[in-house]
Order: C-alpha cells, then sequence, then structure tokens
C-alpha cells in the first residue's frame, strides 16, 4: 500500500503564493486563517502541514515532509541535505546589509574592518563578512531585525528586503545585497527514491503549473 | 558539586536494549556477510595519521580525530573511514592470497562531522570489501547483499540508488571549467538544483551538447529508459564507457531479479572520490539519509603499490537502527531463560539448579538479594525472564520447586530432583544435552 506524501508549506509571505500554486493541481481547502496545522487532500492523496518557514528544512530532511516548500534564503542558511529540484519563482526578495541613513551618509564599506550586525541570519552574514576580511559581531535575534539599529544593538543589521518599504519606515538604508531569493521546492532524499514517480509527476506539474505574479 | 557527566558532541551510549538492538542488526548482517563466503577482518582503531591518510578522502582526511603518539612524537589519527585500512592490509598483507579475496567488518568509525540524522562522530559500520574482481559481477554481488541485508533487518519499501561517477567526470573534463566552478557544478546537482544548474551552465558556456547534458543530468534518474536517454549525452569516451558499464550492471541486475530494487541515477555525484565506478546508496522511505552506500574503487590498491580492482559496501548501524525503528521493525528483546529465587538459608536448590540449566545452554540469572517472592517475580518480569523457579518460602515445599511461566502466568509445582535430572521434560526450549 502506498503511504500519503506529506507536504510542508511555510506560514507567512510564501504561503498565499505556494497555495495560489498548488491549487491549479486541485490541491484545496486549505484555510490559512484556520487554526489547525494539517490537512488532508484526498483528491491528491496528500497530507499538508503549515510550518513556520525556517522549521521546514527540518522537516524535509528528517522525512517527516517528503516535499516543502520554502525560501531560498532559509536554505543558504541552514543547508539542509535536501534535493532542491524546483524553482518556483515567486516571493521573491533580497538579503541586504543595511544601516541607518544618518550612518550611511558619512560611511564607507570599503573601510570595514569590524561590524556588528543584528540577524536572523547569523551564517549567511558571517559568510558574507569573513569572505570579505572584516571582522564581524552577530547579534541573533528572531524578528523585527529593523529595531536594532534604532536603540543601539547593533549599528547594522543583515535582513530580508521585499519592496525596501519597512527599511525606509525605520529610516535603513540597504547598503549591501548579500543574496536574492525565491520560493524553492525542495525534496527529502529518501523520498525521491522511494516515491520516485509520483514525486517527479508532482514536480513536472508543478513545474507546468501557472505562474504566480507576486 | 555535581560530578562531572557530561559527553561531549557526536558522542553516543547504547544502554542494554539499545545495545541488543544494535547487536541483532550486526548479527544478522554478519550472518548474510558469511553466506556470502566473506570472512571478518579486524583493523587497528589509531594508526599514523599519514599512512591512515593514504586514499581516504580529502574531506574525510580534514575531519579525522588525531593524537600524538607518546614514543615517537608522531601523529595518530583515529580510523575515519576502514576501506583504505583494508586496502592496505590487502596491497602488503594478503596480496599473494588466491583471488576473489572476500573481507568483512564490523566496526567503529570516528569522524569530526556536525551530528545529523542519525549520524555521530563515533558510528558503526558492517560491511564487506570485494578485492581482485573487475567484472561486473562484483557489482551485481554487493549491490545483492545489500539487498539481502535490507531485508534480513526486516526493512521494507527501500531503493537502490545506482550511478557511476565517470558519466559526470567526462563531462566535467569537456567543460574545462576552472576547480571552483566544477565545485559549484557538483554542489547543484547533489542537490538536483536545476535554476543553479541552469545558471552555470549559461555562465560557463561549454560546447551546446555539453551544455545540453549537464542540464539533463538532475532529470537521468529513473528506470531502464534512463539508459537510453543518457546514450544521446554520452558523446566523450570517458561518459561513454561509464555508461557501457552501468548498463551491463544493470542488465546483470535484472537476471538477478533486483531491477526493481534499483534506481538509475547519473546526475547523483555524491559518495567518495575514490569511487571509479558503479556505486549505489541504499535509501529506505521516510529516511533522509542513505542507510547503506558502496560501489568500486579501482585505483586505490594502487596506491599501496598494488594494482588491483575492488568493489565494497557497508551499512551504517546508526542509521539503520533507527530505519528500523521509524518502520516499526519490532527487535525481540529476551532476558534470561530462568530466574531462580531460592528462600531456603544454604540456597543448594538455587545452585544446583542454576548450574544444571546453564550446562545445557539456558541462561540462567539469580535473585541472591532477599526480598519479599512478589517483589521478586516483579523484578524478573522487569528483567524479562522467561520461568521463575522458587524454592523454599512461602510457596514451594521441601524438595519442591515453585516453576512460573512469565509470560501465560501458568505455575507448576515440581519435585527438585526430577528437574534436575532431565529439566527438558518440562521447560520446552530447553535441551537435555
Amino acid at each position: 500500500m502506498k503511504e500519503r506524501l506529506t507536504l510542508a508549506l511555510p506560514k507567512g509571505r510564501l504561503l498565499d503564493g505556494a497555495l495560489e500554486r498548488l491549487r491549479a493541481l486541485g490541491v484545496d481547502g486549505i484555510d490559512p486563517d484556520s487554526r489547525r496545522l494539517i490537512f488532508t487532500v484526498a483528491a491528491r492523496d496528500l497530507r499538508v502541514l503549515l510550518l513556520k518557514p525556517a522549521d521546514v528544512p527540518a522537516y524535509v530532511l528528517y522525512g517527516a515532509a517528503d516535499l516543502g516548500i520554502v525560501g531560498k534564503d532559509i536554505l543558504l542558511e541552514q543547508e539542509p541535505d535536501v534535493y532542491e529540484p524546483l524553482d518556483l519563482g515567486f516571493g521573491v526578495c533580497r538579503l541586504v546589509v543595511a544601516e541607518p541613513r544618518e550612518l550611511w551618509e558619512r560611511d564607507d564599506p570599503s573601510k570595514w574592518s569590524w561590524v556588528r550586525v543584528a540577524t536572523k541570519y547569523p551564517r549567511l552574514a558571517e559568510q558574507y563578512f569573513t569572505d570579505r576580511g572584516i571582522q564581524v559581531e552577530i547579534v541573533r535575534l528572531d524578528g523585527s531585525i529593523e529595531l536594532a539599529p534604532l536603540v543601539g544593538l547593533a549599528e547594522r543589521i543583515v535582513d530580508l528586503v521585499q519592496s525596501g518599504e519597512t527599511l525606509r519606515a525605520n529610516g535603513l538604508v540597504e547598503v549591501a545585497e548579500i543574496v536574492r531569493s525565491t520560493a524553492r521546492l525542495i525534496v527529502n532524499r529518501a523520498s525521491m527514491k522511494t516515491e520516485h514517480a509520483r514525486i517527479t509527476g508532482l514536480i513536472e506539474e508543478l513545474k507546468a503549473a501557472p505562474r504566480v505574479t507576486r | 558539586m555535581k560530578p562531572p557527566t557530561q559527553l561531549p558532541k557526536g558522542a553516543r551510549i547504547y544502554l542494554p536494549d539499545e545495545a541488543a538492538r544494535k547487536r541483532h542488526v550486526e548479527t544478522r548482517l554478519l550472518d548474510v556477510f558469511a553466506r556470502w563466503g566473506y570472512r571478518e577482518i579486524v583493523t587497528p582503531t589509531f594508526e599514523y595519521a599519514d599512512v591512515l591518510a593514504t586514499g581516504t578522502d580529502a574531506g574525510v582526511q580534514e575531519n579525522m580525530f588525531k593524537l600524538v603518539d607518546r614514543e615517537t612524537g608522531r601523529l595518530l589519527a583515529l580510523r575515519a573511514d576502514i576501506t583504505p585500512q583494508i586496502a592496505r592490509i590487502v596491497a602488503t598483507r594478503l596480496r599473494d592470497e588466491g583471488k576473489p579475496i572476500r573481507l568483512a567488518y564490523v566496526t567503529n568509525v570516528f569522524r569530526y562531522d556536525e551530528p545529523q540524522v542519525s549520524h555521530y562522530r563515533e558510528f558503526y559500520q558492517a560491511g564487506v570489501e570485494l578485492i581482485g574482481l573487475d567484472q561486473p559481477e562484483a557489482e551485481v554481488e554487493i549491490i545483492a547483499m545489500a539487498v539481502e541485508g535490507l531485508r534480513a533487518l526486516g526493512l521494507e519499501r527501500f531503493q537502490l540508488d545506482l550511478g557511476h561517477p565517470d558519466f559526470f567526470r567526462g563531462l566535467l573534463e569537456e567543460v574545462k571549467a576552472p576547480a571552483a566552478a566544477q565545485r559549484e557544478l557538483r554542489a547543484a546537482l547533489a542537490r538536483k538544483d536545476a535554476a543553479t544548474l541552469e545558471r552555470l551552465v549559461a555562465e560557463l558556456a561549454p560546447a551546446a551538447h555539453v551544455a545540453e547534458a549537464l542540464r539533463a543530468l538532475p532529470t537521468l534518474f529513473g528506470h531502464e529508459v534512463v539508459l537510453e536517454r543518457a546514450q544521446a549525452h554520452a558523446r566523450n569516451e570517458r561518459s561513454a564507457r561509464a555508461l557501457a558499464n552501468l548498463t551491463e550492471v544493470y542488465r546483470l541486475l535484472t537476471i538477478y531479479g533486483l531491477a526493481d530494487t534499483v534506481l538509475l541515477d547519473l546526475g547523483e555525484v555524491r559518495g567518495f572520490d575514490y569511487y571509479s565506478g558503479t556505486y549505489f546508496e541504499a535509501y529506505v522511505a521516510g529516511f533522509g539519509a542513505s542507510v547503506a552506500a558502496g560501489g568500486r574503487y579501482d585505483h586505490m590498491l594502487a596506491r599501496f603499490g598494488y594494482d588491483c580492482p575492488a568493489v565494497g559496501f557497508a551499512f551504517d548501524l546508526g542509521r539503520a537502527l533507527a530505519v528500523m525503528e521509524a518502520q516499526g521493525v519490532g527487535v525481540a528483546l529476551a532476558g534470561p531463560d530462568f530466574f531462580v529465587i531460592d528462600f531456603t538459608p544454604d540456597k543448594t536448590a538455587a545452585l544446583q539448579l542454576a548450574r544444571r540449566l546453564r550446562d545445557l545452554g539456558a541462561s540462567v540469572a539469580r535473585d541472591i538479594v532477599t526480598r519479599g517472592l512478589e517483589e521478586s517475580l516483579a523484578y524478573a518480569r522487569a528483567r524479562r525472564a522467561r520461568w521463575a523457579l522458587v524454592a523454599g518460602g512461602p510457596r514451594a515445599r521441601a524438595g519442591e520447586v515453585l516453576a512460573l511461566d512469565l509470560t501465560d502466568g501458568s505455575e507448576r509445582a515440581l519435585a527438585l530432583r526430577e528437574v534436575l535430572e532431565r529439566p527438558a521434560r518440562f521447560f520446552r526450549g530447553v535441551r537435555d544435552a
């Protein structure tokens, strides 16, 4: 007997795009506003989990989910040992270094030798600065990163920006781009082999599904 | 102050029940290896680091645990991969033996890896090396053994991923990319990351047929039809030879009736650099890491001065145990056959019974602690004893033994003399000498 495939979806900014893309495949009835975290889509023989975005790779890595949708930013930060066969193209955003406007006006990034940054992405931030020979002190935060420079917790931040609106609203200016990110489909290594036909079928369908514009 | 009890990262304790499960897995696998005619070999846990490094993959070399030899001041290292050790031992000590040489092992291995998915810095492997054969039947033999091993462990829904590193290496030679770009290509392929692969191919701009082949790699994955599709991309000699070899191995696997258990994957570029031919990884549904892996490494023994082809594979025991748990494969954890409780002052009944039954090969534990019968029986049940034998005390009369069957709760009063004479009459599974 075949077991139902499990798909992990990230709550938050990528969820609408993911659901829209999945609807084209007949995956329906997932209500992000309900408090439920598990949905069964009998028509597609799928079980869908709604998770915090940063938790999606762990579920897929350990096989609690066969597939997942997650931002490239999180994949680069966590480097989970999973397959990443499809760039879904939506959820475009960039990981950037930003600092308050006053600092930016007199700052010269080429002269940096030591920086302190607040971020949710300690690994990527550290890698970016050390690759450039800059010593970095990381203040690891879990949310509202933009606040850190305003209250003197750190001079600079490394954070994800979509439109740049949040940065502007907090008087911050982008100094450098670290990486661009889009939503990716990830697959558990064992599932890719043991459920080869079903999973490659799903990948092909997702590839063919109409592009989400946002 | 609390006494120090911390374990270093990546170290692991197997408590008795876990140790029993681990032993079960080792025994099952060694049985399979023995049935295929493999002899066990034991290698040193530590050796000179430079000696161990020879033949070991660069990535693994960096992660060896190292220590200093007090006598010579030379650097020592803990075994991080047993295959180069065995290759060296064969090249130096067994080279005159008739071929093929079939060797098996169960061993601990030490690597400074980040602990992940049931993987520790000290981990255990059970595997084989088959040395002296360049025929594809050698690969097929170890693949068949891996399948038999998976079945012997009671695992289901597994798939063996079959690839050949030279198919990709041949394409890389055609690309003529700098080393950094080659690493990026390999990393993207390892993730089947089509988007990054596309970008890299566009940047490197190799000949059109090579670009097409590289783009196709993540999809050259599946059953027999993959071999036909790959044919169009194997224009260089190295890739073509790899494909021919893989095709032959697949043909033989079909004859062995094993084609259904393997999946061809020409885009799989993981595995040790020393693999020179067909290699495989075994995956079990619901577990994100391979539980067994192996392949052909024809150039390893030459590094120790003896040019000789070889294949081998190993199970990762920690992962095998984790997968068995995930699939709900039970391992019967047996306690002693008998638990002897003696309330008499001189304990002769207990001593006689224990000796007689042990002589017949049964396992017998004694109570020794003085306590009430119910407490002793509760202890016996917790230890999963099959029968409890009680002498003296509130329940057993002089010259008698009360035999309690702890699995069904029945009890019998037996004459001690008769039990000592013919234990097999009373207890199923116990044989008279």
